[in-house]
């Protein structure tokens, strides 16, 4: 077998303490700590033209990181994260919506540095491709951030959850019932991967040697595969 | 000293599983009544998967009586295949007296090690597949025994794994029947667990996917269903259901135990069988899990053993026409130019 990579080691994070995302209803600064703020979906899709620029007025005007659901931009569906010094806007790669029925595809999972660790953005039905949250995990994503719709429970397994186990990553998940983290079994007491309020990256970490998933890759064999992984 | 002994045990074990002692204990077993192999109507398969109770057999007429008894309770209706568990092959070892008595001093230094110092260095792993040499006829005698339960009930019978050595590697090798007891497939785990690798087991290379009268069958073993590039593969190769024989040395745990089939039958549109190795919490090994038949979300409700520490049997029928004809409408979205970008990254190809 060769050498695979950790991924999970190679992360460094800057900030000691839990990462808190706090889902909010409405554009309003809350008084409440956060590490960044997630526009929570009201809607499937957010069709206003002027939307992006309303979150980026927000962001400069209270100097905050926010995370928002899924609109349409450019032609595609895509969610965004924004930042005083950063935009990351993610196309869904995927996943479409038969009420946008011509938006084009992305073609790559962006893994960005946010100020608490490696992150990257999920949109929609692509929670469901396999591909995409080991991509991303692949190159050092920590944490994911997904908005999904359809949030009840057998969807969640299905999806965030699932590539929570696969991946050893924690997955930020936003939905019709709200937000909620979802991640690794073994982070959590009760090993559900649900029910925390922040993720403890160092936690994660060190959590992954309860189930280093990574280190059981068997690249030859993918190799020998390639034309039917590709499909 | 262990290469004094290990030789030894391994000549003792050959002389209990000699054919003519095999061979014996089938003739003292009551005369079948199963008729010829009856090839799938209208594409339906019946499968039964166990869950096996592992007992520490004093002697070979025990261990088929009770594998027999496993085929009747499998066998009770017009079954197609028969699927047993990861690692059973292996029960054959407790023939042995010294086998039954290190199982007894493995679990008195599991509880002494539960109270250890945890910051302690671990004892090394022992390298198995330098000791294994001794053993190697377990694997062509334990196929040999297998071939005569297929042929006795006229069913394709998944054997679940045992160790096999070859050009000096050891694998945990699943090995696939056909009715008439002819070897038609074989697989070697494709993912090791750690204490796998630090035991110097060789991980297999290809995925197997055997072309049968009753579908076309993908073969993997326990922790390859972690994985979901290995349902991704069968399902390119054209397998209908994939057989997953596991043997999980952990506490049971719903949501650790969800981590495997579930997810990748969703995923990949196959349907998954599970064949489960447990114990009784009195046993000196811990063996848990759930033998069960895993569908995708989408497609119907899955069936699982209601216990994962006893003996039990779970039996579907599955209509071949069906399964092919479904697609999922949420997982398996097309994206080439995604897929080489995750190919490249997943197989380190700069």
């Amino acid at each position: 077998m060769s050498k695979v990579a950790k991924p999970m080691e190679s992360l460094k994070t800057s900030k000691p303490h839990p990462v808190t995302i706090l889902g909010v209803k409405e554009l309003i600064l809350p008084d409440k700590d956060f590490d960044a703020l997630l526009l929570l979906p009201v809607e499937p899709i957010i069709q206003s033209e002027d939307f992006l620029t309303r979150v980026r007025e927000f962001v400069k005007a209270n100097q905050v990181s926010l995370f928002t659901p899924i609109f349409t931009y450019m032609n595609q569906l895509v969610m965004a994260y924004v930042a005083p010094d950063l935009e990351i806007i993610q196309p869904a790669c995927f996943w479409s919506d038969p009420t946008c029925p011509s938006a084009e595809l992305g073609t790559d999972v962006t893994v960005f540095a946010a100020p608490w660790g490696k992150t990257a953005l999920c949109v929609g039905g692509d929670v469901f491709q396999p591909q995409y949250a080991r991509t991303a995990a692949l190159k050092g994503c920590q944490i994911m951030i997904n908005c999904l719709w359809q949030d009840d429970e057998s969807w969640l397994m299905a999806g965030p959850w699932s590539m929570a186990q696969g991946n050893s990553i924690a997955l930020y998940v936003s939905g019709q019932s709200g937000g909620q983290w979802v991640a690794p079994c073994q982070l959590t007491r009760d090993n559900s991967g649900f029910g925390l309020e922040a993720i403890d990256l160092e936690e994660l970490v060190r959590s992954y040697s309860l189930f280093p998933v990574f280190d059981s890759l068997n690249r030859d064999f993918y190799r020998q595969y390639r034309e039917e992984l590709l499909r | 000293m262990m290469q004094r002994i290990v030789p030894l045990l391994g000549r003792r074990l050959q002389k209990h599983l000699d054919d003519s002692i095999i061979n014996a204990c089938f003739e003292q077993l009551p005369s079948a009544t199963h008729g010829d192999f009856i090839s799938p109507l209208h594409n339906k398969v019946t499968i039964s998967a166990l869950q096996i109770e592992l007992i520490k057999y004093t002697n070979l007429t025990q261990w088929i009586k009770d594998v027999d008894q496993y085929m009747k309770e499998a066998c009770v209706e017009q079954t197609h295949l028969v699927c047993f568990p990861e690692l059973f092959g292996l029960s054959l070892l407790f023939l042995l007296l010294p086998f039954r008595m290190g199982l007894k001093l493995n679990a008195l230094l599991s509880k002494k090690k539960t109270n250890q110092d945890p910051k302690k260095k671990p004892a090394p792993s022992i390298n198995v597949a330098a000791l294994w040499e001794s053993f190697d006829f377990l694997y062509h005698k334990y196929m040999y025994i297998m071939s005569k339960f297929a042929q006795r009930y006229h069913v394709y019978l998944s054997t679940g794994t045992v160790w096999v050595l070859e050009s000096g590697r050891i694998y945990n090798r699943h090995v696939l029947l056909d009715p008439l007891g002819k070897v038609i497939g074989t697989q070697d785990k494709l993912h090791l667990v750690k204490e796998e690798i630090d035991m110097g087991f060789s991980t297999g290379k290809t995925l197997t996917v055997v072309k049968t009268p009753i579908g076309n069958i993908g073969l993997c073993v326990c922790m390859d269903a972690t994985y979901f590039e290995t349902f991704k593969v069968a399902s390119a190769l054209g397998a209908d259901y994939m057989l997953v024989p596991i043997g999980n040395m952990e506490h049971y745990d719903h949501y650790l135990a969800y981590r495997g089939v579930q997810s990748r039958v969703s995923e990949t549109s196959l349907i998954g069988i599970k064949s489960a190795l447990v114990a009784k919490s009195t046993f000196p090994l811990l063996f848990t899990g759930k033998a069960g038949v895993y569908y995708p979300m989408e497609y119907k409700e899955s069936v699982e053993s209601r216990t994962y520490d006893q003996r039990d049997c779970i039996r579907v029928t599955l209509d071949l026409e069906d399964i092919r004809s479904f697609h999922s409408n949420i997982f398996c979205l097309p994206n080439k130019e995604f897929n080489g970008k995750y190919l490249r990254v997943l197989i380190q190809d700069t």
